[in-house]
């Protein structure tokens, strides 16, 4: 009993970062995030499922935790989804730099996880799946359980947003 | 010409984009857990989520004080269903030697009877069967 529980908490450290961020990305919330992250490792220690390999484990908390997540955003009040076709308006070429960059440097980097935090539920868990995980979209799409077709969709839908809204964001930082 | 791993199918489009995220790649890197995140786990594990399959000798003693509880309350209520229904087994036993009984001094009796009617006519009929 012991050596499972030992064995047990070296599989938490190992994974905590990976399903701590995921929860934090897609709820958006501190306290949410933990509270998701945990239950998902003790959904792991009372799962009977048995889990073979270091990929198959991963595999597991990805997909445990991504459900997790999106259940917690779910349930809490703001959701920013309405907003968001307001903000798909693109205009080709029109970034602040004149060339069709958005110029985007150290100070909009850091309102990128921000600025993540407003796009939907959708668009937001393929991209923190694909920048965060490095994911395949193929392998989004496995995980998901989605068209691989879907889950390049809402990555461009995603990237297009988030493209638009850091242009904005630098317009108003130069101001 | 784009592969399968690509996310858009126009060159342009992925030039375009690519700055985009170059720039998530760098903001989106794994984050700490907060401290003493395992701790709180472990905790939690050993306080009552307990793995699904594990030896089965310790398992009263290890369960949470709300589980043993209604254990208790089912082992209890199972042992009173058993109780009342070996009760009446018993009842029932005792019920059917008495019955038996019953039947058996019936026919005593009726042979009895049966005997004596016999010896009664043998006698008028001059038969005697003392010897």
């Amino acid at each position: 009993m012991r050596n499972a529980a030992a064995e047990f908490r070296s599989v938490v450290e190992r994974h905590q970062r990976m399903v701590f961020s995921l929860a934090l990305r897609v709820t958006g919330e501190y306290g949410a995030a933990e509270e998701v992250a945990q239950d998902v490792f003790l959904e792991l220690y009372k799962s009977a499922e048995r889990l073979t390999s270091e990929d198959h484990v991963r595999f597991w908390l990805r997909r445990v935790t991504v459900h997790r997540a999106t259940d917690a955003l779910r349930r809490q009040a703001h959701r920013p989804e309405a907003a968001a076709e307001e903000w798909m308006d693109d205009a080709p070429g029109s970034g602040p730099t004149g060339d069709g960059t958005t110029g985007i440097g150290p100070v909009l980097e850091a309102r990128l996880e921000e600025l993540l935090g407003t796009l939907p539920e959708a668009m937001r868990v393929v991209v923190v799946l694909r920048y965060q995980e490095e994911m395949l979209p193929d392998e989004i799409a496995k995980l998901l359980g989605q068209p691989v077709a879907t889950v390049k969709s809402n990555l461009q839908r995603g990237l297009k947003l988030l493209r638009r809204k850091a242009e904005i964001t630098m317009k108003e930082y130069v101001r | 010409m784009s592969g399968p791993d690509e996310i858009f199918e126009d060159e342009m489009e992925r030039a375009r984009y690519a700055e985009v995220e170059l720039a998530l790649h760098r903001a989106l890197g794994r984050r700490e857990a907060p401290s003493g995140f395992a701790d709180r786990v472990m905790e939690r594990a050993d306080a009552g989520a307990q793995p699904v399959a594990r030896p089965g000798h310790g398992k009263l003693l290890t369960m949470p004080v709300r589980q043993w509880r209604t254990w208790a309350s089912g082992a209890i209520a199972a042992l009173i269903v058993l109780g009342v229904l070996q009760g009446e087994r018993i009842h029932l036993q005792h019920e059917r030697r008495a019955e038996a009984q019953r039947q058996f001094e019936t026919a005593e009796r009726i042979t009895d009877q049966t005997l004596e009617q016999t010896r009664e006519q043998l006698q008028r009929a001059g038969i005697s069967l003392e010897q």
